[in-house]
């Protein structure tokens, strides 16, 4: 791609089995298209709504051509974020990045009958990169976590049958960025954290904080459970997986803003974001695109 | 035009169509007929305004807006902008030269601003298509329509309306999702949510970047706000009236359930009627089309204008 003036774009397309999710493929040359994104919404969020403007800025023209070597999955599981555990839909948003990494199922790119035919057979991806927002981004560790457990070389590893720590392979290859990530707990859920979110009553919660006490705590089972296994294995092995990076919202009265040990965070958050903006890039906001390539390294 | 370029187009173009359904002309006397025609309305000139910039097949596009040239129209809720109501007869014109109402005067406005297949444009069009297909979520769906008539909004008092009944709204399956005040709550948050992200891809005037004056932005911006202003038409004053009901029992549901003791702390509610406006605003001013046109809309009855049989 480099030295070519012409801008590759993406084109979207469904993924059968999950009907809300959808993908932006780029159509630069197949061999040219190693990272997959997936981006992993928060309680009651949406795949479109959650990331907009990501859908259209990757193209622009000031927007880092990095992003033309990139397939984005924008995962959706708004009814299930709002009525079922945490548990049960990071074990569907494992099963959803298991089946798209590294070697997504070939009807992704090629449908005969619709004309589309974007990769060569046994495609796979090299580099995965993990987006969460709020709960999303709580739902992405636990995701590695599950990947970690089923790892049976790093299993081996950390039982002592090994004495060499493996390559990361599959999901544990991921770099995970976190935008106000709910991963020490949220303030409010129930009917309390879905008004909470909302894009016009977030601001209302600087004067109810003090009301908000019942939330996904920081000692809540899913919470401590994701923080103890990941410091665990973030001491054990050096992966990425386990060391996310981490930009929080100027103002956030939805989660507690607590990183685990070995993350690492951006220290100067961008003036005037909140939970629901901070992870929307627009023409005058391009930080979230520039931290999902750069990590912190976007936040100098 | 590449071959690789086209390709994309019959390919974006054949999943566009899938989802496009010609309403039943027959069946045009109910209220939910009516909606799905809108629908169709809207659903052509994405097609027209997407064929204009290169990101759908022309042909098909073209052929599209035949198909609806030869539906006669049905008489549609006045609650709509009366250029949506009449787009027939710009239906030519979106096609030929992406003329608007607002722009008769400038016929070739839209391919004088925006070249055919700019990549910028491209994907701005495409974000802001995948956006507009929340306005088709269930509950987004339902408040629309009772926006828009009065035979679907409830008479319920909407002052009573607890946080669970929104809950069971959000998490119910279609079938059995409770009606009344409640759905329509839930549907005006989703709306919220959904104003929120469309000002990320199509921020207010004077929030642009750097390069303004070279991006398509404001252009697409102007012509999708106008195309979707039918689905929430703050410039209708029935919808107003409807909206401020809800806003009121929205209003009512954030003092019980998150205990602030007036209606909203004032930035929350300015921030609210700042997406409305913003949202008001980027669609154009209605604009009284009798006398500019080749037909002489009749008086309107209750909620619905007259028939436009445009072959007439």
């Amino acid at each position: 791609m480099s030295g070519n003036q012409v801008r590759y774009r993406h084109i979207r397309t469904a993924i059968s089995e999950n009907d809300r999710s959808f993908a932006l493929l780029s159509i630069a040359n197949p061999g040219d298209v190693k990272k997959a994104l997936f981006f992993v919404h928060g309680f009651a969020g949406k795949a479109t709504t959650t990331w907009a403007d990501f859908l259209s800025l990757a193209d622009d023209g000031l927007t880092s051509r990095w992003w033309e070597g990139a397939d984005m999955f924008f995962y959706d599981y708004h009814r299930a974020s709002i009525r079922e555990q945490i548990h049960d839909n990071a074990v569907d948003l494992f099963h959803f990045l298991e089946k798209m990494f590294p070697a997504p199922p070939e009807g992704l790119f090629n449908r005969p009958e619709e004309n589309l035919d974007l990769r060569p057979r046994g495609f796979c991806y090299d580099e995965m990169y993990l987006v969460g927002h709020s709960e999303g981004g709580l739902l992405a560790r636990r995701a590695i976590l599950m990947a970690a457990e089923k790892d049976q070389g790093l299993q081996a590893y950390r039982n002592l049958s090994v004495m060499t720590a493996p390559e990361p392979k599959g999901l544990l290859k991921a770099y995970l960025r976190l935008f106000a990530p709910a991963i020490a707990g949220t303030l409010l859920t129930g009917i309390r954290g879905l008004i909470a979110r909302s894009p016009v009553v977030e601001m209302a919660m600087a004067v109810v904080v003090a009301a908000a006490k019942q939330g996904l705590g920081p000692e809540a089972p899913p919470v401590t459970t994701a923080r103890n296994e990941t410091k665990e294995m973030a001491d054990a092995v050096n992966m990425d997986c386990f060391r996310a990076h981490i930009v929080w919202a100027d103002k956030d009265w939805v989660v507690y803003k607590e990183k685990y040990p070995k993350d690492r965070e951006c220290t100067n958050s961008h003036r005037g974001t909140r939970h629901t903006t901070v992870c929307k890039p627009n023409e005058a906001y391009r930080l979230p695109l520039e931290f999902v390539e750069k990590g912190i390294g976007a936040c100098v | 035009m590449s071959n690789e370029s086209e390709r994309l187009q019959r390919l974006v173009t054949a999943e566009f169509s899938k989802g496009m359904l010609v309403p039943d002309r027959d069946a045009y006397t109910s209220g939910q007929a009516l909606f799905d025609y809108g629908q169709w309305l809207e659903s052509v000139t994405w097609f027209s305004i997407g064929a204009e910039i290169g990101f759908f097949e022309r042909q098909s596009a073209e052929e599209a807006v035949k198909l609806l040239w030869q539906q006669k129209a049905p008489p549609l809720p006045i609650a709509w902008p009366s250029w949506f109501r009449q787009q027939k007869i710009f239906g030519e014109h979106l096609v030929y030269t992406g003329a608007w109402p607002a722009y008769r005067r400038e016929p070739r406005f839209v391919t004088e601003r925006l070249d055919s297949n700019q990549p910028a444009a491209l994907a701005i069009f495409q974000a802001a298509l995948l956006l507009s297909r929340e306005f088709r979520d269930p509950c987004c769906l339902n408040l629309q329509r009772a926006l828009q008539s009065d035979e679907f909004f409830p008479n319920d008092f909407f002052d009573h309306v607890k946080g669970a009944e929104i809950l069971a709204v959000l998490t119910g399956d279609d079938q059995d999702r409770p009606e009344g005040p409640a759905n329509l709550i839930a549907g005006f948050l989703q709306l919220i949510d959904l104003l929120a992200a469309f000002e990320a891809v199509f921020p207010p005037v004077g929030e642009y970047g750097t390069g303004i004056e070279r991006s398509p932005r404001p252009v697409l911006a102007k012509l999708i706000g106008n195309l979707l202003a039918w689905r929430v038409n703050l410039r209708d004053s029935r919808t107003n009236e409807k909206l401020a009901i809800i806003k009121d029992a929205f209003g009512a549901l954030c003092r019980e359930v998150i205990e602030v003791n007036q209606w909203f702390p004032d930035t929350s509610r300015r921030r609210l009627e700042q997406l409305l406006e913003n949202w008001r605003d980027r669609s154009d001013p209605d604009i009284n089309l009798v006398g500019e046109l080749p037909l002489e809309p009749g008086p309107s009855t209750g909620n619905l204008s007259e028939p436009e049989d445009l072959k007439a």
